[in-house]
């Protein structure tokens, strides 16, 4: 049997205590001076710290976690009533594949696009793309290079008008005299002009602080576009990306303050890929 | 990889909220997907059984759509979602009694016997996980069976860091002596029942 030196210490230490002392000593904290004085509870303390890694290799024994059900991949967002304005054209829900396959793509956008305007600014928008892009096979796959960066400066009052603009912005820019050559003008070099409220968006870093608000660092794969307009008379940079789905892209509009900590998003829409 | 949730995670799912408040139909389910299979997870252990945890991670997911709306963003996308869960799972498991169940295993086993010997001391690990106080249940489902640290599982579940890593130790000890580690003869106290030894302590 156990002897308590002092009569504070009669009281034995329960499961509870002995817990809350383990849990404070991972902390650095000192074990009740009980302990110390008491064999029966230091014995049982002890008992405790071994039996709780048997505890933990318990747990790790547990059978792996089973797959999604598939009834939680449907959409829990009600379908549109008859009467409701639909923008764009109604897509099947997205599986959790799909989803998860589209956020990876917009991961690889990320470091596509970044890579891109490194190129747009260092020298040229149709430049050769295999001289500085270091991301080579997400990147070369889309063809940074040849990404399709517009400045039409137009002002698209809804996603259908988007929609309707696609086959356009996924088209090179116009090369002739005039408006494109002079609004390309800040993406080949020339620092920005100071009332663009755009200026920073066509910076690399101001990009891609951007871009990484939307999204992920790891991305595989690149932009299709961009156009650097206006929504609802907002200045906007729109994004153009795959989408999971061959058939659809996804179109993100951000405003001008889009940073990497706040995407400043203006819209965010599935549209279907033109066909050609 | 950027996890759903982390720094860059946690831009994006709130750039997806946003969209979703601006009238982008695909834009929540995206969400959601982003972290299914965590919610699952924290479901599924919590619960122990699988009908049980699809009607809670789908309850959990329509009173997120609905309280999407007045997300004020003080805490992390992925926080909040999973907040929605354990409280889901609790709320089911108050109403009714956990079934816990082991999976099947998708390929037969070299020897049944040890199969069966294994999915026994699995059943027996779920029952004494379900025989847990919810607090406790709740805490190491999310720091020891989904990989929450202490600091975001404190953040779900609305109480200090501290509050956690108690509840967490509690839980372990009482499932020590729940699966028979823990036997001491010289015991000085019996092992009180669950409901005497509600933990939470700071």
């Amino acid at each position: 049997m156990s002897e308590h030196p002092d009569d504070h210490l009669d009281v034995h230490l329960d499961l509870e205590a002995m817990a809350d002392a383990l849990a404070a000593a991972e902390d650095g904290a000192a074990l009740p001076g009980h302990l110390l004085g008491c064999a029966a509870c230091a014995t049982r303390f002890d008992a405790l710290r071994v039996a709780l890694d048997a505890v933990a290799s318990d747990l790790a024994g547990l059978p792996a976690v089973p797959a999604v059900p598939a009834g939680l991949r449907r959409s829990v967002v009600p379908a549109p009533s008859p009467g409701a304005t639909t923008v764009l054209p109604a897509t099947p829900v997205a599986s959790l594949d799909e989803a998860r396959s589209r956020r990876a793509r917009l991961v690889l956008a990320a470091s596509g696009l970044a890579a891109a305007a490194v190129l747009i600014v260092g020298g040229g928008l149709l430049l050769s793309h295999n001289a500085t892009d270091t991301r080579t096979a997400a990147t070369s796959a889309a063809s940074p290079g040849s990404l399709p960066v517009h400045d039409s400066g137009a002002d698209y009052r809804s996603p259908a008008a988007l929609q309707a603009a696609l086959p356009g912005l996924l088209s090179p820019p116009a090369t002739t005299p005039g408006k494109a050559a002079a609004t390309t003008a800040p993406l080949h070099g020339v620092a920005p002009a100071a009332t663009d409220p755009l200026a920073r968006l066509r910076t690399p870093t101001g990009l891609q602080s951007c871009l990484a608000s939307l999204t992920d660092p790891a991305n595989t794969s690149a932009p299709l576009a961009l156009d650097y307009a206006t929504y609802k008379g907002a200045p906007a940079l729109v994004v153009v990306l795959p989408s999971a789905k061959p058939s659809k892209l996804d179109i993100w509009v951000v405003g001008a303050a889009c940073t990497q900590l706040e995407s400043d998003l203006l819209l965010y829409v599935k549209a279907d890929r033109p066909t050609k | 990889m950027t996890e759903p949730g982390d720094g860059d995670g946690d831009a994006q799912d709130r750039a997806l909220l946003a969209a979703h408040a601006a009238g982008e139909p695909h834009a929540f389910d995206d969400l959601l997907g982003r972290h299914r299979q965590r919610m699952w997870a924290v479901a599924i252990r919590t619960l122990g059984d699988p009908e049980d945890a699809a009607d809670a991670v789908q309850d959990a997911s329509l009173s997120a759509y609905r309280a999407a709306a007045s997300f004020r963003g003080d805490a992390r996308v992925t926080t909040w979602l999973h907040r929605i869960v354990v409280n889901a799972c609790l709320d089911r498991a108050r109403r009714q009694a956990v079934r816990p169940t082991v999976p099947m295993p998708e390929r037969p086993p070299a020897d049944p016997r040890d199969e069966l010997a294994e999915r026994e001391t699995q059943l027996v690990v779920q029952l004494a996980l379900a025989g847990l106080p919810e607090e406790q249940r709740a805490a190491i489902v999310l720091v020891d069976l989904t990989g929450f640290s202490v600091e975001d599982a404190a953040a779900i579940l609305d109480v200090p860091p501290g509050t956690v890593k108690s509840r967490c130790f509690r839980a372990r000890a009482r499932l020590a002596v729940s699966l028979g580690h823990l036997r001491n003869p010289e015991s000085p106290e019996p092992v009180p029942p669950a409901a005497d030894l509600e933990g939470g302590t700071a």
